[in-house]
C-alpha cells in the first residue's frame, strides 16, 4: 500500500499541490487526469522519492520515502520526455539501465521490446527515433525487470492509434495483485477504461472523480 | 556496477563535448597567438595566464583568452549537467536506490570533467606556444591553483543550478572571473592570472594556496550538508 499524507509542494512561491492525502492499493490501476502544467509529473518525482516535499510524508508498506529508503522500490518509470543515451540504439541502452541491477538477461530485454511494439532487429541510434518510438521505448525500461510499481505519465503521447490500443492492452496485462501501477493524461478518455479509480488535478488539490 | 555503469553513461555524454570543448580551446589559442603578437617558442611566448610567468606584463588579449577558456569549461560542464538531468537521470534513479550515492557519483563525475578540461585547456595553449625548462615550475605552480579554485567555483556553480535552481547560472560563475579580473581585491576562488601574479607579490604562493584550500573545503563541506538534507536536485 503507498499511503500519501498531507503531502505539498511549492516551487518558490507557486503552489503545485497542498495537503494531498491518497491511499494506493496494490492490484490496482490509478488513473490521473489533469491539464497540461497542472502538477502530475512533480507530484510523481515527488512521490518517488526524486523531488523532496515541503510537507507531509510517502510511505510504502510502511517504510517512509527519505527516511527509511530514498526512492520507492521496484520502481518502473516514464516521468515527462523519454531520456536515453542518444548514440546508443534501444537494446544497448534497456542493457546498460538492465545493468544497473543485474536482475534480468538478454531475453527479458527483447521481451519488453516486444511487449510494447519494437523491432527487436532495430539497430537505429536511439537519435533517429521518432517522439512514438521513443514513447515506447521508454515504457520497456518501465516494465522490463517485473517492476512492483509503475509510473506512467503521459504514455500514450506520441503515439498513433494503434500504439494506443497496443499500449493499452500492455497495462491491462500488467494488472497484478502485487503490483501499483499509476498513470496519467491531459486526457480522460485515454485513461478511463484502464483505471480501477480516477483522481483529478485541480488548483492545487488531487481528488477522486 | 553501479558505478561503473554511471561512469560510463556520463562518459558517454561527456565525449561530445570534450571534441567540441577541445576544437574551441584550440580555436582561441590560435587566435591568441597569431593575432595578439606571441612570439611562439621564446620567452615573451611565456604564456602569461597558463604559466604565471611574471615577465610578461597582462594585456587585454590575455584576460580575454581567460575567460574564454573557462567559459568553455563551464558551457561543457552546464550542458552536460543539463543533459544528463533531462535525459537519462530518472531512468537510472529509478534503479540506483541511493540518492546520496547517486548524487555524490553524480557531481564527482561533473568535478573531474571540469578539472579534466581544465587541463587540456593548459596543455592546448602549451601546444602552441611551447614552454621553457625554466618556467615549467611556474606554470605548474599556476596550474595547481588555477585547478584548486575551479574546483571551488564548480562546486558554487553546482549550488547556483541545482539547489537555488538558477537558469543558465554559468553566466553568473563568468559574471565573478569577469568581475575578479578588474576589482581591486580578487576572490580567491576565482581569479585570473594577472591577479594571481599580484597575490603571490603580496601573500606568496602557499598563502594564497592555503587560502583556496579553506575556502574549498568550506564550499565542499556546506554541499555535503545541502546533500545530506536532500536539497540537491537532480531531476
Amino acid at each position: 500500500m503507498l499511503k500519501i499524507r498531507d503531502l505539498s509542494k511549492r516551487f518558490k512561491r507557486r503552489v503545485i499541490f497542498e495537503n494531498v492525502n491518497l491511499d494506493l492499493k496494490r492490484g490496482n490501476i490509478y488513473g490521473f487526469v489533469g491539464a497540461n502544467g497542472s502538477g502530475k509529473s512533480v507530484f510523481f518525482k515527488t512521490i518517488c522519492g526524486f523531488l523532496r516535499p515541503e510537507k507531509g510524508s510517502i510511505l510504502i508498506d510502511d517504510m517512509e520515502i527519505g527516511k527509511n529508503i530514498d526512492f520507492l522500490p521496484e520502481l518502473g518509470v516514464l516521468i515527462e520526455k523519454p531520456g536515453f543515451i542518444e548514440e546508443y540504439n534501444q537494446l544497448d541502452n534497456l542493457r546498460y539501465l538492465a545493468r544497473i541491477n543485474n536482475k534480468i538477461g538478454e531475453k527479458e530485454i527483447k521481451d519488453s521490446l516486444e511487449a510494447v511494439g519494437l523491432d527487436i532487429a532495430n539497430k537505429d541510434k536511439v537519435k533517429n527515433f521518432s517522439l512514438g518510438m521513443r514513447q515506447r521505448l521508454a515504457i520497456a525500461q518501465a516494465i522490463m525487470e517485473g517492476q512492483k510499481i509503475i509510473i506512467l505519465d503521459e504514455p500514450f503521447n506520441g503515439l498513433d492509434k494503434e500504439g494506443v490500443e497496443q499500449i493499452k492492452t500492455l497495462i491491462k496485462g500488467l494488472k497484478a495483485p502485487d503490483r501499483l501501477i499509476l498513470l496519467t493524461s491531459h486526457i480522460p478518455g485515454d485513461i478511463e477504461e484502464l483505471s480501477d479509480c480516477i483522481f483529478e488535478f485541480s488548483d492545487g488539490n488531487i481528488l477522486p472523480v | 556496477m553501479k558505478v561503473r555503469i554511471l561512469g560510463r553513461i556520463v562518459l558517454k555524454k561527456f565525449i561530445r563535448n570534450l571534441v567540441i570543448s577541445i576544437a574551441l580551446f584550440i580555436l582561441l589559442d590560435y587566435i591568441y597567438v597569431y593575432f595578439a603578437g606571441i612570439d611562439l617558442k621564446s620567452s615573451t611566448g611565456l604564456i602569461l595566464w597558463q604559466g604565471g610567468d611574471e615577465r610578461t606584463i597582462p594585456t587585454i588579449s590575455s584576460v580575454l583568452l581567460k575567460l574564454l577558456n573557462i567559459s568553455v569549461i563551464f558551457l561543457a560542464i552546464g550542458k552536460n549537467v543539463e543533459k544528463l538531468k533531462k535525459d537519462v537521470t530518472l531512468n537510472i534513479l529509478s534503479r540506483f536506490g541511493s540518492y546520496k550515492g547517486f548524487v555524490f557519483l553524480y557531481f564527482l563525475a561533473v568535478l573531474l570533467q571540469g578539472v579534466f578540461l581544465l587541463v587540456i585547456s593548459h596543455i592546448t595553449y602549451f601546444c602552441f606556444t611551447g614552454i621553457e625548462s625554466l618556467s615549467v615550475k611556474a606554470c605548474i605552480d599556476y596550474f595547481t591553483l588555477d585547478c584548486l579554485g575551479l574546483i571551488g567555483v564548480i562546486v558554487v556553480f553546482i549550488i547556483f543550478d541545482n539547489v537555488l535552481m538558477i537558469d543558465n547560472s554559468f553566466l553568473y560563475v563568468i559574471f565573478v572571473y569577469v568581475l575578479n579580473t578588474v576589482v581591486p581585491k580578487p576572490v580567491l576562488i576565482a581569479f585570473s592570472t594577472a591577479k594571481y601574479i599580484e597575490l603571490r607579490e603580496r601573500i606568496g604562493w602557499w598563502g594564497i594556496f592555503s587560502i583556496i584550500m579553506i575556502i574549498d573545503a568550506i564550499l565542499i563541506t556546506f554541499f555535503c550538508c545541502l546533500i545530506s538534507k536532500r536539497r540537491v536536485n537532480v531531476c
